[in-house]
């Protein structure tokens, strides 16, 4: 199926979505406008390019549209990583979660080298928390195997 | 106090040996501060100042200006080498400034954005002190429907920057202006899109949008091509930086950019982001290469980095002028004046002048602190991220995490921003627009709020738009600038289809 | 055996009990302030300064700690680990007690913090341009009524909106009125006469004042301020027939459960540094009053405004905790 076809149909989805909830923010009547107007007009301007965006992928020629393959189960796998870092640091504390991160995110991304993986790691998380942590005095959170 | 009295013992308060290393310690924090993705000026300002407590206030003001204007160059740095800006209002540098930088011409891509500022800098410090009374009249005249204006007139930039689809590049603005409504609702109180989670009541901060749609998605973008080769590009190549003949043909840019920047610099509530991203499109319009923005052009780089410079100076007039700051860096100044026992306002001019020239030399001294320091950390910075890709990429997003924390807005800001890289990669990937997504969201609030704001000023009526002068002017303009492209397109489809039948 | 036993155990007790009478030792590690402002902004800039007044008769060194944001639910969440030992200090104003019933606070000051010290008042002004023809708040409403007035001013469940909507409803005016979001965007809109009323606080207004820029028509305080030289003259809103008396303050609370010794000590030394002619100037200078409190007036003082706060905004309609 044409990519197209499929985006702008999410995308009149997404304005459809954003214009009926704007509907629903209840108006406090002082103004001609209320908040909700805004969201609601631009929902639906969304969705009009989604649509626009499907009639012309409806009409044009097959192309190969394409660019180079996504290789989305890296993508993927680099973002869940991330947000689970990012979830981990409450609990994990800065310096351990970084020091599992930083080499994980290094092999994912292809890298094979043992020594640069554990020496960035540990440098990474080092240097990050003293800059950062200690200097510009970032509330990084020691977790609660380092502090609690 | 004389006005030549007062500049002269201002200018000479700016050279003394206490000031001059306040200011140094100042731009040097400001580069670095502004360099850190998610510490932006106003942080970095809020982060030193209480290190002012025990001096004058004179020394406090110099350090505090050095670090305004040291991180609005700062700010510029990753946007080029790894596009993400370090302020919101070097996100147009991110674009122009890392393609450049793509392509090995890393000097030169720090360069135009070192040299244009430097520029701006200081014709925007002179305007401060010689067109106060004049830029702060300006300020005053903007109420809601000029606001407004301005914002329609920055928006219509979209149809100027959509690449491929306008359709999509419409969709993604409308998108940004979305993301701009999620939060409070300034003029009902009532929450929009916030379902009850926390992190978001504040709404989505442009901070978040930037770093999450333009650096987070090309981080993306960069781990789906990680298996690929990296070409070396020789260092020499990387470091030399543009001749001045070069400097000299960026000049209209440049010129462009400052005088944009003073101007929309001085009104409360717009600034350097709204500014720089102005200098980007309208400089475009006048750019010999204005076709070819997006693929690395020094012009491109040029305008928005001589706006966001040159609107740090004017931003400090409605502070100077009425003791109203209109930024919060501006507010940071304001709160380091407070804390020394000086009110700024009609009073401190009057009353107390030579705080202001003093502050004046201040400016200059740190501007040239800046080119200085600027010029010195080229070569270094381009030496300290030839590291290999992988390493880099991995160390730029745990930056990112930690700056974002940094910016004390909660976790959940940290997962916006991952979402927004991950919607920032969809978009680029399927023909959409992140940087029109991102001037929706910078812009939006403007539009939404003003517009309101105008129609209780005129009692429901639209005219208020077209019968206030500069209001009318900017909305012609912003017409202008959608059809004009659209008209010059269509002609040149029909010249293409009759050159085919011919 | 069991009565040496008993003995030890009593005198255990006994020395628990006489534990509190080592208060004295408070404090013997730095004390934290805790703001709602970020750093530079009112809150923040009294407390540093408190903290230099008053660090001689504390014996430690304070530190503040900024939680800007989310409606005072970052203040809130910091707070809820923070022991009740009295090092931890709540910068307070009176937006805390506003934002109980119009913000998103669950925090309730009267029941959930106790009072040290009020240290400064901030009486709103309401103020027009100074070139406007209306001298006093009868001319402003005879205007409003011939819809010749925008007012503007903070958001839905500010002091100026509630005040606004209440004048508007019993002088039979439709209320047009433009939020900003704080700083000094009403000020400046107010001066390109984009607005023609808004109510400013004291201190931000008193140089304008000096300047001519613009002219104060009431003062919402429950006297004239006849310690600030500009404004002397300047009738009270009751005065002129409109009740409505509402004060900004700033002052310190600290979490309920402090022992009462340690909270008179606190009081004693703040106190002592509020007195200093150093103090006195910085108030001046940044166009503050001096208002202190102690903590049983105080306590007195934040209940009623709770009060007034509940039913006003009741009134209007904008209270969120019905």
């Amino acid at each position: 199926m044409r990519p197209d076809l499929i985006v702008g149909a999410v995308t009149f989805l997404l304005g459809a979505v954003v214009a009926v909830e704007a509907h629903r923010i209840p108006d406090s009547g002082t103004d001609a406008i209320g908040p909700g107007t805004f969201p609601f007009f631009l929902g639906i301007i969304i969705a009009l390019c989604g649509a626009a965006t499907v009639f012309s992928a409806l009409k044009s020629a097959p192309e190969a549209e394409d660019h180079e393959p996504v290789r989305w189960g890296v993508v993927w796998t680099a973002f869940v990583l991330l947000v689970a870092y990012t979830f981990a640091l409450a609990y994990l504390g800065f310096p351990l979660a970084t020091v599992i991160l930083v080499p994980a995110m290094l092999l994912l991304l292809g890298t094979r080298d043992v020594k640069g993986i554990s020496v960035s790691a540990v440098a990474v998380s080092g240097a990050v928390f003293l800059i950062f942590g200690k200097v510009l005095g970032v509330d990084l959170p020691l977790g609660l195997v380092f502090g609690g | 106090m004389e006005f030549s009295d007062a500049l002269f013992h201002g200018l000479g308060r700016a050279l003394s040996i206490e000031a001059l290393l306040a200011v140094s310690i100042g731009v040097t924090w400001g580069i670095i501060a502004g360099a850190l993705p998610g510490i932006t000026a106003s942080i970095g300002m809020a982060l030193i100042l209480p290190f002012t407590w025990g001096y004058g206030a004179d020394i406090a003001l110099m350090l505090l200006a050095g670090v305004y204007v040291g991180a609005e160059y700062g700010g510029s740095i990753p946007a080029i080498l790894i596009r993400s800006p370090g302020e919101p209002s070097n996100a147009p540098a991110a674009l122009d400034g890392y393609a450049m930088h793509a392509r090995g011409e890393t000097g030169k891509a720090l360069g135009y954005s070192l040299v244009p500022g430097t520029i701006a800098s200081l014709i925007g410090a002179v305007a401060m002190i010689a067109l106060l009374a004049p830029l702060a009249r300006l300020a005053l005249s903007f109420g809601p429907p000029e606001y407004f204006a301005l914002a329609i007139f920055g928006i219509s930039a979209v149809v100027g920057l959509a690449r491929k689809s306008l359709v999509k590049g419409i969709a993604s603005a409308a998108f940004g202006l979305v993301l701009a409504t999620v939060g409070p609702d300034n003029l009902s109180g009532e929450d929009r899109f916030t379902y009850g989670i926390p992190g978001l009541l504040d709404g989505i901060s442009t901070v978040t949008g930037v770093i999450g749609l333009l650096a987070v998605s090309e981080m993306f973008a960069e781990i789906n091509q990680s298996n690929e080769k990296q070409e070396k590009i020789s260092t020499k190549v990387r470091t030399t930086l543009p001749s001045v003949i070069e400097y000299m043909r960026t000049l209209p840019a440049t010129l462009i950019g400052t005088v944009i920047g003073i101007i929309v610099g001085v009104m409360p509530g717009a600034g350097a982001t709204v500014a720089s991203f102005l200098a980007y499109t309208e400089s475009r319009r006048f750019s010999k290469d204005g076709d070819r923005y997006g693929q690395g052009v020094p012009d491109a780089i040029a305008a928005p980095e001589a706006a966001n410079n040159s609107a740090v100076p004017t931003s400090l007039v409605p502070l100077l002028a009425f003791g109203i700051p209109g930024s919060s860096s501006a507010a940071i100044m304001l709160g380091a004046l407070v804390m020394h026992g000086l009110r700024p306002g009609p009073q401190l001019l009057t009353g107390k002048p030579e705080f202001v020239y003093a502050l004046f030399g201040g400016l200059i001294t740190a501007t040239i602190a800046m080119y200085v320091l600027g010029r010195m950390f080229i070569k270094p910075w381009i030496y300290i991220l030839n590291v290999p890709k992988h390493y880099l990429i991995t160390i730029i997003l745990v930056v990112v995490v930690v700056g974002m924390l940094g910016l004390n807005l909660g976790v959940f800001q940290v997962y916006v921003v991952l979402i927004a890289g991950m919607v920032g990669f969809l978009m680029q990937r399927y023909g959409f627009n992140p940087v029109a997504a991102v001037l929706g969201l910078v812009l939006g609030a403007l539009i939404e709020e003003n517009f309101r704001r105008a129609l209780v000023m005129s009692r429901g009526s639209l005219e208020i738009f077209l019968t206030r002068p500069v209001s009318a002017a900017l909305l012609l303009l912003a017409l202008a600038s959608i059809a004009f492209p659209l008209v010059s397109e269509w002609r040149k489809n029909s010249a293409r289809e009759a050159r085919s039948k011919a | 055996m069991l009565g040496k036993r008993l003995q030890a155990a009593a005198l255990a007790a006994l020395t628990a009990m006489a534990m509190p009478a080592f208060a004295e030792t408070f404090p013997s590690k730095p004390i934290e302030f805790v703001t709602q402002s970020s750093v530079g902004g009112g809150g923040d800039v009294l407390a540093r300064q408190l903290g230099e007044a008053a660090r001689e008769y504390i014996g430690q060194p304070m530190v503040v700690t900024n939680k800007p944001g989310a409606g005072g639910r970052n203040l809130e969440n910091h707070l809820k680990t923070a022991k009740p030992d009295g090092y931890t200090l709540v910068v307070t104003t009176a937006t805390s007690v506003l934002w109980y019933y119009t913000g998103s606070l669950t925090m309730n000051v009267n029941s959930e913090l106790k009072p040290v010290i009020r240290l400064q008042v901030e009486p709103n002004l309401v103020v027009v341009k100074a070139d406007a023809p209306w001298k006093d708040m009868k001319d402003l409403i005879a205007a409003a009524k011939a819809d010749k007035v925008t007012f503007g001013g903070l958001p839905i469940g500010s002091p100026e909106h509630m005040f606004f909507t209440k004048l508007a409803k019993e002088n039979g005016f439709k209320l047009s009125f433009i939020a900003y979001g704080g700083g000094g965007e009403a000020s400046t809109s107010l001066l390109g006469n984009n607005i023609q009323a808004t109510i400013l606080q004291n201190s931000e207004a008193t140089d304008l004042v000096r300047a001519g820029a613009i002219r104060v028509l009431g003062v919402t305080s429950p006297e004239r301020l006849t310690q600030v030289e500009e404004l002397k003259d300047v009738p009270t809103l009751r005065e002129q027939g409109i009740d409505f008396v509402f004060e900004h303050w700033r002052g310190i609370h600290t979490l309920a459960g402090v022992p009462d010794e340690t909270v008179q000590f606190l009081n004693n030394a703040f106190q002592k540094a509020s007195e200093k002619d150093s103090w006195r100037k910085w108030l001046k200078d940044t166009g503050q009053i001096q208002g202190n409190l102690n903590p049983a007036a105080f306590k007195a003082y934040t209940e009623a405004q709770d009060q007034l706060v509940k039913q006003l905004s009741t009134e209007v309609g904008v209270n969120k905790r019905k």
